[in-house]
C-alpha cells in the first residue's frame, strides 16, 4: 500500500532523514520507533507534504505521492494525526470534524460517518458543540483522531498519539488503533512509547540517527536484548 | 436639538463609513495573516472605476457596485493566487512571519497610486451624484448629511453582516476559519489552503470596492485619496482588533465618534490627533486590540 524508497529530507538543507526505505500493507499496523530526534516525525511530514524530499519517492497505491501538496495527498487516502493534535482550537467539536471531511468524497459520507465516530468516541457526542480548545489532552487526541478518520483514509498515520496523555487514556487510545485496523484501515503509527506500540504492531521499523536500524515483526523487535536495553530500560 | 447629541449622530454616520472601509483589511488579516498596505490604493482605485463610470455612462456608483465588487473579488483572488502564493510558499520554507509579502504590498501601494498619478493627475474630482447632492434632514433640520453617507452606514452592517455570516455559517468560512486557525492541520485535512486564502482576499476586497462606491459619493476622488482613508483603517482594525468584524465596527464607530464629538470643544485638528492619543493607549493596555481574542491554544 504505502512504500517508501531511500527517502531522505530535512529543514533548509540540513538533511535529517538519510535514505528510509519502508512499507506499509493493507489492513496491518506498521510502527517507527525510536528516540528523540531520531527522524521520525520529519519522515511523517515529508510523506504527509508538509515538507519537500530531497531524494527518493513515497508511493501509495502505486502513485507516487511526493512532491504534491498535503491536500492532495490527503485526497488519495492518506489522513495524518499530526503530532501535538493541531486542532482548530476555536471551533467546535463538531466543526473540527467537518473540516476532517471537507473533500468531495468524503462530504457525501459526512452523516454516516459522524454518527460512527460518535459511537466509537461517545465523550465526542457530549462535546459535540464545545471548542476544541476547551478540550482535556484526552478529549483533543479522540477529535484529532476522529477527524482524521472523517477523511475516510485508507491509510492513517498517527504521529505520537500519546503524547500528553494519562497511562488509563493510553491504552485507550491503543485499543482504537486495534479497532481502526480491524476495520480495514492501515495504519503507520510513529511512537516513544516503545513497548506498548511494537506489542500491538504487526510490523516494526526503529530508526536511529535518520536511518532504519532494525526491522521485524512488532513482538519479535521486543524480545531484542539491544533494544530493551535502549528503549525499555531492562 | 442638543449640539452634543447630533454630534454623536454625525460621528456615527462618520464611523460607519470608517468601519465600510475598514472591514475588508480586516478579514484578509484575519485569515491570510498579511497586512495588505495597498488597501488604501485599492479603494482609491476602485473609486476612480466609479468616477469613470459615472461620468462616462452616469452609472450611480451605488448602483456600479453591484458589477465592481466581484470584478475586485476576482482581482484580490488573482492577486493572491498568482503572486502573493508563490511568494508565501517560498518564504513559508525559510521563515515563519511573511514579510516579503507584506514589503510586496506596500509596493503595490506605490504602485497604483503612482500609475493613477500619472494617468489622472491629482487634481480632486467630485462624482455629482444624487446621494451626493441631495441631503437627509432630521430633528427639525438639526441634522443634516448627504444620503450617501446613510447608505454609507446601513451599508456598514449589512457588509459586516455577509462576512460574518459567509465566515461563521457556511462551509466555505469553516474552511476558511480552519486555514486561519492552523494552516498546516487544515492542508492535512485535504483543504486547498491557498485557494481559500485567494477567496478570503477576493472577499477583502470585494467588501473594500462597496466601501469604495460610499466613498466617491460622499469624499473626493483623487489619487491620493487612499492615504486619507488607508491610514485610518489600519488604525481602526488595529483598535479593535486585527481579524475582528465585530472589532472593525467598533474601531470606525469610536474614530467617528472622537472626530465629531471631541472636535465640538477643541480644534477638529487636535481632534484628530487625539483619536491617535486614543489608539496608543488602547494599544498599551490591550495589545490585541478591543475585541480582539487572545489565540487559544
Amino acid at each position: 500500500m504505502l512504500k517508501i524508497n531511500e527517502l531522505r529530507t530535512g529543514y533548509n538543507g540540513g538533511e535529517i532523514v538519510h535514505g528510509i526505505s519502508l512499507e506499509v500493507p493493507d489492513e496491518k499496523i506498521v510502527a517507527i520507533v525510536g528516540g528523540n530526534g531520531a527522524g521520525k516525525s520529519t519522515l511523517i511530514k515529508a510523506i504527509t507534504g508538509l515538507i519537500p524530499t530531497t531524494s527518493g519517492t513515497v508511493e501509495f497505491d502505486g502513485e507516487k505521492l511526493t512532491g504534491l501538496a498535503p491536500d492532495k495527498i490527503m485526497q488519495k487516502g492518506v489522513c495524518l494525526v499530526p503530532e501535538g493534535r493541531q486542532l482548530f482550537p476555536n471551533m467546535t467539536v463538531e466543526e473540527n470534524l467537518d473540516i476532517g471531511s471537507c473533500t468531495k468524497e468524503a462530504k457525501k459520507h459526512r452523516k454516516e460517518n459522524l454518527e460512527e465516530m460518535f459511537e466509537i468516541f461517545p465523550r465526542l457526542l457530549e462535546r459535540r458543540k464545545q471548542l476544541t480548545g476547551t478540550l482535556s489532552g484526552g478529549e483533543q487526541q479522540m477529535v484529532a483522531t476522529a477527524r482524521a478518520l472523517m477523511g475516510r483514509p485508507k491509510l492513517l498515520i498517527m504521529d505520537e498519539p500519546s503524547w500528553g496523555l494519562a497511562p488509563i487514556l493510553v491504552n485507550e487510545m491503543f485499543q482504537t488503533i486495534k479497532m481502526v485496523r480491524d476495520r480495514g484501515t492501515a495504519v503507520l503509527i510513529v511512537e516513544q512509547n516503545v513497548g506498548h506500540t511494537l506489542a500491538m504492531s504487526d510490523w516494526g521499523y526503529v530508526i536511529e540517527n535518520g536511518v532504519v536500524v532494525m526491522q521485524d515483526d512488532g513482538n519479535r523487535l521486543l524480545q531484542d536484548e539491544g533494544l530493551k536495553k535502549a528503549y525499555l530500560g531492562i | 436639538m442638543n449640539n452634543i447629541f447630533i454630534a454623536i449622530l454625525h460621528g456615527l454616520i462618520l464611523g460607519g463609513a470608517y468601519s465600510l472601509i475598514a472591514v475588508g483589511l480586516s478579514v484578509i488579516f484575519g485569515v491570510v495573516r498579511i497586512i495588505n498596505f495597498s488597501h488604501g490604493a485599492m479603494l482609491m482605485a476602485s473609486a476612480f472605476a466609479y468616477y469613470e463610470l459615472f461620468t462616462r455612462f452616469n452609472v450611480d456608483p451605488f448602483f456600479a457596485m453591484f458589477f465592481i465588487a466581484p470584478a475586485f473579488f476576482i482581482i484580490g483572488f488573482l492577486l493572491q493566487k498568482v503572486i502573493i502564493r508563490p511568494l508565501l510558499i517560498r518564504e513559508s520554507a525559510s521563515v515563519l512571519e511573511p514579510t516579503s509579502v507584506m514589503l510586496f504590498t506596500i509596493g503595490l501601494d506605490y504602485a497604483i497610486c503612482n500609475l493613477y498619478l500619472m494617468i489622472y493627475t491629482s487634481r480632486y474630482k467630485t462624482l455629482n451624484t444624487w446621494s451626493y447632492k441631495n441631503y437627509f434632514r432630521a430633528f427639525d433640520n438639526s441634522f443634516v448629511t448627504q444620503y450617501s453617507r446613510i447608505i454609507a452606514f446601513i451599508l456598514c452592517f449589512v457588509v459586516a453582516f455577509g462576512l460574518w455570516f459567509i465566515i461563521n455559517k457556511t462551509e466555505l468560512g469553516k474552511r476558511i476559519r480552519a486555514v486561519s486557525q492552523n494552516r498546516d492541520a487544515a492542508a492535512l485535512c485535504g483543504v486547498d489552503v491557498h485557494t481559500t486564502y485567494g477567496i478570503a482576499f477576493g472577499l477583502g476586497t470585494a467588501a473594500l470596492a462597496i466601501a469604495g462606491a460610499a466613498m466617491s459619493s460622499f469624499y473626493l476622488v483623487s489619487p491620493s485619496v487612499g492615504n486619507v482613508f488607508g491610514t485610518k483603517s489600519f488604525m481602526i482594525v488595529v483598535l479593535g482588533g486585527l481579524g475582528s468584524i465585530p472589532g472593525a465596527i467598533v474601531g470606525g464607530m469610536i474614530f467617528g465618534l472622537i472626530e465629531q464629538v471631541i472636535a465640538q470643544f477643541i480644534p477638529s485638528t487636535m481632534a484628530s490627533m487625539l483619536s491617535f492619543a486614543v489608539f496608543l493607549i488602547v494599544l498599551v493596555l490591550m495589545p490585541d486590540g478591543l475585541l480582539g481574542s487572545r489565540k487559544r491554544k
